[in-house]
């Protein structure tokens, strides 16, 4: 499933959710293990969890009666790319341009052309 | 950093070995810029090409994880061999404006102006962009996003844990 950009950073946009996340980042964890640091009741952390779920950030075992959560690393490796600075597209841009012009001069330097 | 001025306006140059004319090619050809403009790990398309003023390029934007986005240059001058100025924004499928996919905080437009200049060693690049038409919230995002940590800074040490993460997963 290719995941909601506008879902993610929604999601992760709450300061429970994103230490809900950090600490899944560490390993699976049932509701009961992921409220108790939270002195938060488990139908409210159950609720961030269904938003996280909604986002495509956490899956739950459907095996377990306790339905321990994981994070899904394809919905988050997405957010991040998008969370490059605009610095980051020009640079990375002009690296491949770099590397692009290099690669063509040298063809047509095999070619017998050249570029100047 | 934050509130400084200087994140209005972002600039960025570039030392190129190559001279001015090949670089021109790689900006002003359609299966040059395709094949290095983009986003880091985004397979990036050209659908529509028009190198002139008023002309769009149109491109589609592939990453492994993500839908697909597309994003368009709408030229407004071009004066070969130096200079090239443009309006950037997301676009919808049909190269209609859009709305950016990770924020409605994001300046709709960023006008662009990169200029070339020859050196002895080959061509000096130089990119200026701006928030073009935005308001006050859509300065302050591109602020952000231009100051070094971007919007990863926003979401805390939160991302470097995930980096750790991914790197191990």
């Amino acid at each position: 499933m290719k995941p909601n950009l506008d879902r993610v950073f929604s999601a992760l946009a709450d300061p429970t959710r994103r230490r809900i996340v950090a600490r899944l980042a560490r390993g699976e964890a049932t509701v009961m293990e992921l409220a108790a640091p939270f002195k938060m009741t488990q139908p409210s952390v159950s609720k961030h969890i269904k938003v996280l779920e909604r986002a495509g950030l956490v899956s739950r075992s459907r095996q377990a009666q306790t339905r321990p959560c994981r994070l899904e690393p394809a919905a988050l490796r997405a957010a991040m790319e998008w969370t490059g600075s605009y610095r980051t597209l020009w640079e990375d841009s002009f690296d491949r341009l770099g590397d692009f012009l290099d690669a063509n001069s040298q063809t047509k330097k095999k070619d017998g052309g050249n570029d100047r | 950093m934050t509130g400084s001025k200087d994140f209005r306006v972002f600039e960025v140059t570039r030392q190129l070995r190559h001279p001015r004319g090949t670089v021109w090619k790689a900006w002003s050809q359609r299966d040059q810029i395709e094949k290095w403009w983009g986003p880091k790990g985004c397979a990036v398309r050209a659908l529509r090409f028009e190198f002139r003023p008023g002309g769009f390029f149109h491109y589609s934007m592939d990453a492994a994880v993500a839908p697909t986005m597309w994003g368009r240059f709408n030229f407004l001058e071009i004066s070969a061999p130096d200079r090239i100025v443009w309006l950037n924004s997301f676009a919808n499928r049909d190269c209609g404006m859009a709305r950016a996919p990770f924020s409605d905080k994001c300046p709709l437009e960023i006008l662009n102006i990169v200029t070339f200049s020859e050196t002895a060693e080959g061509t000096t690049q130089a990119l200026r962009a701006e928030p073009f038409g935005a308001t006050e919230e859509e300065m302050q995002f591109f602020e952000d996003l231009c100051s070094s940590g971007s919007l990863a800074q926003g979401f805390g040490g939160t991302f470097d844990q995930l980096s750790a993460h991914l790197n191990g997963a």
